[in-house]
């Protein structure tokens, strides 16, 4: 089926939303408004499709406006085509558009803030909290739901779902688990027994207290050079990873409410 | 260099240069929408303009402060942005006019195109 004009116009600022999403906000706003007011204006001429269609070819293709928008052919370095003095008049200030115009509805992605949050604190926070009630179970069917929530999230791409996954499973069970049960059990051997063959050939056994000789250590144990940024680390990185998915996430809702 | 194959893109990036200018001295007739200025420009052939790339350099005409713009409602269709000159945006065309006019001459007369003489 061929796709109607609505629909066209429709793809065709979502292709320009995604070409200019590395531009400044505001140049970018200020570009898609534009671009969005020539085609509203496009299609109150147009008396069919096929001239829709035709509008949009005059344009070109999103890509290319995308590419003048950040400084043409060539990039911003090269000698700019024009040279002004320096600006001394504000830039515009005037209202926006009145509410009455409403944009071409954009299909986009259902992404809440509130559900991002909820299921970061869940990847973070769900293991230990159900360890508390469940024990080790708790862990695993905390983990899982944290995980159940991120994949069903339509706020991240399959790779940064994978980074919130692989990151130290459990989240934040993880250094939980180090504190509870990675300490170092240790006790001396006090006594020794001592194995003795005397001049005359007869072998005495006995023990001798107090000699301590030995030491001997239970429990994963390592070298505090090395535990001190192992501990670290299992706090600070589901940390990190959980504020970069939280960042991206409210930059691509930003970008939806600008689209 | 063999400048043989370039002539298109000469004449591509003589185009871009003097573009900005260019819609500088439309709006020098009285403020236009969008809309309305690239159809102006579009039928201006020689240009070879794309109408999309006309919005960018607009945006950055605006923030250069040569031109300015304000909402108006229409009585059919939706509300337009126009397009005005200010007064940095008077004298840099002045300025250009001038500058043209010498680059142009210049040229002519090294390339033998003048006609004048």
């Amino acid at each position: 089926m061929m796709a109607t004009g609505q629909e066209l116009v429709d793809g065709y600022l979502q292709r320009l939303a995604t070409a200019t999403a590395d531009l400044p906000p505001d140049v970018r706003d200020d570009l898609l408004t534009d671009v969005r007011t020539h085609l509203l204006e496009a299609q109150e001429r147009a008396t069919s499709d096929a001239e829709i269609r035709e509008a949009l070819d005059r344009l070109g293709t999103p890509e290319a406006i995308a590419e003048e928008a950040r400084g043409g052919p060539g990039g911003p370095s090269g000698p700019g085509p024009w040279t002004a003095p320096p600006p001394s008049g504000a830039g515009w200030a005037g209202p926006p558009p009145p509410a009455r115009w409403s944009a071409p509805p954009l299909p986009t992605t259902t992404s809440s803030a509130g559900r991002d949050v909820t299921t970061l604190l869940v990847v973070l926070f769900g293991a230990v909290v159900l360890t508390f009630v469940l024990g080790i179970v708790g862990t695993v069917v905390g983990w899982m739901v944290g995980l159940g929530l991120l994949w069903s999230s339509r706020t991240w791409t399959a790779g940064e779902k994978a980074l919130g996954t692989l990151v130290w499973p459990g989240g934040l069970a993880a250094p939980f688990y180090l504190t509870l049960f990675g300490g170092q059990v240790c006790y001396s051997e006090s006594e020794v027994t001592v194995i003795e063959e005397s001049a005359d050939g007869t072998v005495q056994t006995f023990v001798e207290p107090g000699s301590a000789i030995a030491e001997q250590c239970t429990g994963f144990a390592m070298p505090l050079w090395l535990g001190i940024p192992v501990m670290v680390l299992t706090v600070v990185a589901p940390l990190v990873v959980a504020s970069l998915l939280m960042r991206r996430g409210d930059r691509r809702r930003a970008a939806e409410r600008q689209a | 260099m063999e400048p043989g194959g370039d002539s298109n893109r000469t004449l591509t990036q003589l185009r871009r240069g003097a573009l900005p200018h260019c819609v500088l001295a439309v709006l020098a007739d009285g403020e236009r929408y969008g809309f309305e200025l690239i159809g102006v420009l579009a039928e201006a052939r020689g240009l070879a303009i794309s109408e999309g790339t006309i919005y960018p350099l607009l945006s950055r005409l605006r923030r250069e402060g040569l031109v300015e713009t304000s909402w108006q409602e229409s009585d059919s269709g939706p509300p337009r942005r126009y397009y005005r000159l200010t007064a940095d945006g008077e004298r840099a065309l002045a300025n250009f006019r001038e500058d043209w006019q010498g680059y142009r001459d210049t040229v002519d007369e090294l390339l033998g195109t003048g006609g004048r003489r």
